[in-house]
């Protein structure tokens, strides 16, 4: 059954549907959450809210988006509010310069896909970048969200989008190199 | 985009694979929960029925368009042509007085019925 009959058969009052969705969206839907909020209980309170919240307005989805888009704005709005505050994510100058990734890292993080603790290493360094940096990655990497997808979950200009991936991104490599070579001082 | 930038692109994205949160397993019954006690109490609601024979006014108005139907035959038929009329209709009389009665004894009792489950619930 695709998303569009669970959403028609939610309407017409039937849970069962509804359930289908929580179980389609509840882990993306907390991962945006931790990632904003970095703590595992609050981050399931907000899912909640979240679910709630998204089932007293589906009434007025008209599919005239993503379903995905249009409740992942509401998972990161609710999350926003935890958080209290209300524009985590500065909008930063923009067409700024700004480095690209070295070969360096490049090469090290290549060296990461190979090993078995990857998603552990990956995990712990999402952990480490700012709450910024780590949503942008999610969304474009991880759920494969476009820019005008992200533009309509955050709110954010394209350009700034755009700005703040090459940003986090190279966050991302350079931390992924410090913990690189934090472990080989450490064997040595 | 350049080749390099593709390259750091994919691998970007094979890094983040995997990499989504997993909530506890409880998570799904809470949203449930939430989202059973947030639905609207479901609550009876009597619909009166707008059929024009059950209201007064569509009662009013039937027994007007038979008084003019009456006038109209007892004023405009010359009185040679109504004892014409009259006494064929005279043979039909108790036919119609019984349909009559059963008619208005149906929607009575219909009324009726409504009015005492109303008072029931």
């Amino acid at each position: 059954m695709d998303e569009r009959k669970w959403i028609e058969q939610t309407l017409a009052g039937d849970t069962r549907s509804f359930s289908c969705l929580v179980v389609k969206y509840e882990k993306m839907a907390f991962t945006i959450a931790f990632r904003i909020l970095n703590n595992r209980e609050e981050a399931e309170e907000v899912v909640q809210d979240a679910f709630v919240k998204m089932y007293r307005a589906l009434s007025g989805f008209q599919f005239d988006s993503k379903f995905s888009t249009w409740f992942y704005r509401i998972v990161y709005r609710t999350a926003l509010s935890a958080r209290k505050e209300q524009r985590p994510f500065l909008r930063i100058e923009e067409g700024k310069g700004y480095e690209q990734v070295t070969t360096d890292e490049a090469d090290t993080a290549s060296g990461v896909l190979e090993r078995k603790d990857r998603q552990l290493i990956i995990k712990q360094l999402l952990g480490r970048l700012s709450a910024d940096d780590s949503l942008m990655l999610t969304l474009f990497y991880l759920e494969e969200c476009s820019i005008d997808e992200i533009h309509t979950i955050t709110g954010l200009t394209q350009t700034n989008i755009k700005t703040k991936l090459f940003r986090a991104r190279k966050r991302f490599y350079e931390e992924l190199q410090k913990t690189m070579q934090q472990e080989t001082n450490d064997i040595r | 985009m350049d080749t390099e930038e593709q390259k750091i692109e994919q691998l970007t994205r094979k890094l983040m694979e995997s990499t989504a949160e997993r909530p506890s397993s409880a998570l799904l019954g809470k949203i449930m929960g939430e989202v059973r006690k947030s639905q609207p109490s479901i609550r009876r609601i009597y619909i009166p029925n707008k059929s024009v024979f059950s209201t007064p006014i569509g009662g009013l108005l039937i027994y007007i368009l038979l008084a003019i139907i009456g006038l109209f035959l007892f004023y405009y038929i010359p009185p040679e042509q109504s004892e014409s009329v009259l006494i064929p209709l005279k043979a039909y009389f108790p036919l119609i007085l019984t349909v009559g009665g059963c008619i208005s004894l149906f929607f009575f009792l219909t009324k009726l019925e409504r009015w005492l489950h109303m008072k029931m619930k």
